[in-house]
């Protein structure tokens, strides 16, 4: 089916976090460049479609946006293991959501595949008045788990579209990187279009 | 001749001898004569002398005698004049008594004396100036009595002018009370629910309550001053003079009364009150004056008063209405009216035009509240999370099930909290506004309306408008979101509304039966059930997006080299969500349209995959990708056999055949009727050659340069 595909790479992300720190906000600003003021909680699980380019290659991203709600749990930790890049979001006026991010980071430890690419996205950082986790807090945290950080709003539109290529960008690299070296390991193949093998294994990968 | 001489000369002869006989005696007697003469002349000289000196005696006694009648005559005149005098001073003590009854306010008894003094008195003394000057002043001071009267009268005037507020209050109150007393009666005795104030029932069950409007401690009218003058014209002949003299200052004050202009607003109606109350005092003092007096005022010049007052109050209190912009001060204005109206009436006057008044009120006040329930119910319907709605308490749950029509599945004491219901928020929410929304429009009739068929086909229509115009409407353009979780809950909230409006429905009819007939359905009710389809259009649409999405992941090698050994990831991921939506974005769905999103996903899963293989890009496939195929269906078939969905399985009937087709040994059997017929009937005849040629073409053995342009 490769002739109709309409990307080179497929990647698949997860967004987790807790109910109301804006994930399905940031998706939806990501996707549509849009934004809702209204309170839309994301009931069990949704997921969008977004083709970006990157260094010229269609890059196809297939977000999966879960429900922060604890009675969805069992549903969307499903999720975790297809995920290539996870974002774990919380919002800076809720100290709770930031508190929270160590669980849902050993939640991710224990079900996603290994190896995957993660990011700690603060969300609702338009919102100075009302902010009560500090960017040094943020970097702190993401330091020390060692994922990169990055403060966005998804009302305002700062930083989530770089959020998501900036992840995007980490997992297709980890792919040609690993693709290159098992393309060493087995060393079959060596005409081999680029684009097909590194798509087959993004199959492999989530 | 002899004998007379004979005779004679005998008679001679014997007076002869007589002569000689008596000739002594003669001389004697003279002598004696003689006598008695001279003692006769002494006793004349001696009663001469006497008579002289009672002569004498008697001319002093006439002197006296004289005096004495003198005496007598002065004596007359001056019993005479004091007479005179007597009756002059009694006129004019009479006069002057008028003058201090005046100044005591006798007025009548002033004019009765002032009667009694021309009619009587004066008539005694009228041959004297001063009756003709006191005649003359009569006029005057009858003048003057009613110049007094009318001075009282006014200041009674006057005075009741000030205390008709008050009247028109304590009047208001005693209907007031009568509401009450009725309302008390009412309830232990249901059967009088029908007789309304100022019903002959009403009224007869009333009449044990004694109560004077116009004497109690609060007010006292006291009618003297007017029944006074109405005398004292009367007594004067001037009745029908004062009547319209009277009947004038009346109008003058009707004036008066309705001269301002009215400011009202939504919080302050005062003045409105205090007109209505001015305007009750006013007429229940013409009506008692009215009773009080034998036709003294016309029935006739008191109802046209009357008429004139309402309809200029109404062309005062019009335009003052355009300030209120709230339903509950009109309301508020409303009940006053209606105060005002039965209290009037129970003084027998026509309400008519105020009855009409009301139903422009009326008009106004379902506009007001369409506008303020119009702007709450977008408020809700925006606001909303689209959410079920979690209930965390038994009391919380009792809150939401009293205010909503809603059915719930399960027994209440079997509930366990946390539950989750199935409407979001705003459906409970919207119930709440629509029981407040009908109860508005009851307020109006409570106590009095004449016209309740009006209230309920604008509440009907009103609700109508409501429902479609702002409920169904808002919902319906919400389905334009992109989060099927929302739209579900649209769907869901759909269908409580339509159950509420049958519920609605059945509530309208109950509250018109004691009155008349008429359809209560609601084309809300069409229009909720017919929107259902409309966002069950929407998931099925939605549905089917995220099915392209996910089918358009799907990396098959339609030349594989090698057998796979698991359905493809794309598959795998599709019934996962599948499974998980059904869990919980559609969990709350009903049963019959939950089947039929299933059937529709179900059924484009099918016709997507089917058009992998077809699509022209792909121009050859072998067996190992027919395998894959092949296992991705049995998969697919095993999932849809877990849902224990019945209709579901033939859904891939299409499909499967064609999958046989490829993987049979003998092909050529398609082209056969009878076969064709029997195994393959579902495959699409043009499909299966097509699909056929192309693993033809895959059998052939294949060059590499041939693969590697087939993988671009």
């Amino acid at each position: 089916m490769a002739g109709s595909r309409n990307y080179d790479f497929l990647i698949k992300l997860l967004l987790i976090g807790d109910s109301g720190v804006g994930k399905s906000c940031c998706l939806l600003r990501f996707s549509e460049d849009s934004f809702t003021p209204s309170f839309i909680t994301t009931i069990g699980i949704d997921f969008k479609i977004r083709t970006i380019e990157l260094d010229g290659k269609r890059v196809k991203l297939q977000i999966w946006d879960t429900a922060g709600q604890e009675r969805f749990r069992t549903i969307t930790t499903a999720y975790y293991r297809g995920a290539m890049g996870i974002l774990l979001v919380y919002d800076v006026t809720d100290e709770r959501s930031f508190n929270n991010i160590r669980t849902w980071f050993s939640n991710v430890e224990q079900h996603a595949t290994e190896g995957v690419n993660k990011i700690l996205i603060g969300n609702k950082c338009d919102w100075e008045e009302k902010r009560v986790v500090s960017t040094e807090r943020g970097q702190q945290l993401a330091d020390e788990l060692g994922i990169p950080f990055m403060e966005v709003s998804a009302k305002s539109n700062i930083n989530v579209e770089k959020a998501f290529f900036s992840l995007a960008t980490d997992i297709k690299k980890r792919i040609m990187d690993t693709a290159r070296a098992e393309e060493k390991a087995g060393g079959q193949g060596s005409v081999v279009d680029p684009s097909r093998d590194s798509g087959n294994m993004s199959g492999k990968c989530c | 001749m002899d004998e007379l001489d004979r005779f004679s000369s005998d008679r001679e002869s014997e007076i002869e001898r007589l002569c000689n006989n008596n000739h002594q005696d003669f001389v004697s007697s003279v002598n004696q004569l003689l006598n008695v003469r001279k003692g006769t002349v002494d006793l004349t000289e001696e009663i001469l002398k006497l008579n002289q000196s009672i002569q004498k005696s008697t001319d002093k006694l006439v002197e006296q005698k004289k005096a004495l009648v003198d005496s007598r005559d002065v004596r007359q005149n001056i019993d005479e004049a004091t007479q005179a005098l007597r009756l002059c001073l009694e006129v004019l003590g009479l006069a002057n008594r008028v003058g201090d009854l005046l100044k005591q306010k006798k007025h009548y008894a002033a004019l009765r004396t002032l009667d009694e003094l021309q009619n009587v008195h004066l008539k005694e003394v009228m041959q004297y100036d001063v009756a003709d000057m006191i005649q003359k002043s009569v006029p005057a001071m009858q003048g003057m009595v009613k110049e007094a009267v009318m001075t009282d009268l006014n200041s009674w005037l006057y005075r009741i002018r000030e205390s008709s507020v008050l009247l028109g209050q304590v009047a208001f109150d005693q209907t007031e009370l009568r509401r009450r007393r009725q309302k008390e009666r009412i309830e232990k005795s249901p059967y009088l629910r029908s007789f309304k104030l100022n019903s002959a029932i009403e009224l007869v069950l009333d009449e044990r309550e004694e109560f004077d409007v116009l004497d109690n401690e609060n007010v006292n009218i006291n009618f003297t001053p007017l029944f006074e003058c109405l005398h004292i014209h009367e007594a004067l002949g001037e009745r029908d003079e004062f009547r319209v003299t009277y009947a004038n200052v009346r109008r003058q004050q009707k004036e008066l009364l309705l001269s301002g202009s009215l400011t009202l607003s939504n919080e302050d109606i005062s003045s409105l009150n205090k007109l209505l109350e001015d305007i009750c005092g006013f007429a229940i003092i013409e009506r008692a004056t009215m009773k009080k007096t034998m036709s003294f005022r016309s029935a006739v010049d008191v109802d046209e008063l009357w008429d004139s007052m309402c309809k200029k109050a109404i062309s005062i209190i019009t335009p003052a209405l355009d300030n209120i912009t709230q339903a509950d001060a009109l309301l508020r204005i409303k009940n006053v009216l209606a105060l005002f109206i039965q209290t009037m009436d129970s003084w027998d006057y026509s309400v008519e035009a105020l009855d009409g008044f009301l139903l422009v009120l009326f008009a106004k006040y379902s506009q007001r509240l369409k506008t303020e329930f119009s702007a709450d119910f977008k408020e809700i319907v925006t606001s909303d999370d689209y959410m079920p709605m979690p209930i965390n308490s038994l009391q919380e749950y009792d809150n939401v099930v009293n205010v909503s029509w809603y059915k719930p599945d399960k027994e209440r004491d079997q509930l366990e909290f946390p539950i989750v219901l199935p409407f979001s928020q705003m459906y409970p929410l919207c119930c709440i506004d629509i029981r407040n929304f009908l109860n508005k429009y009851y307020f109006f009739s409570d106590e009095y309306f004449t016209h309740q068929s009006a209230i309920d086909e604008e509440l009907k229509s009103s609700l109508d408008e409501l429902l479609c115009g702002q409920v169904c409407t808002s919902l319906v353009e919400r389905l334009t979101s992109k989060y099927l979780g929302q739209i579900v809950q649209i769907l869901i909230n759909l269908e409580q509304f339509e159950y509420a409006c049958h519920e609605l429905e059945i509530l309208l009819a109950e509250a018109r039966q004691s009155n008349h007939g008429g359809s209560t359905s609601l084309k809300a009710t069409e229009r909720f059930r017919s929107e259902k389809k409309t966002a069950e259009k929407r998931i099925f649409e939605l549905v089917n997006s995220k099915i392209d999405d996910l089918v358009e992941t799907a990396e098959y090698d339609w030349m594989a080299t090698k057998k796979l050994e698991e359905p493809s990831e794309y598959l795998q991921q599709m019934t996962l969500w599948m499974r998980n939506i059904m869990s919980s974005t559609l969990l709350g769905l009903p049963k019959d349209i939950k089947g039929f999103i299933y059937f529709d996903a179900l059924s484009h899963i099918a016709t997507s995959i089917l058009a992998l293989p077809m699509s022209d890009s792909v121009k050859k496939i072998n067996k190992n990708a027919v395998a894959a195929l092949d296992m991705d269906i049995r998969y697919l078939m095993e999932f849809v056999d877990s849902l224990n969905e019945p209709l579901l399985p033939t859904i891939f009937e299409e499909l499967r055949q064609t999958i046989d087709l490829l993987q049979s040994d003998n092909a050529e059997e398609f082209y056969s009727i009878d076969t064709r017929m029997r195994r393959y009937a579902s495959v699409n005849p043009i499909n299966g050659p097509v699909l056929l040629e192309k693993l033809v073409s895959g059998a052939a053995p294949v060059s590499r340069l041939a693969r590697f342009r087939q993988g671009g």
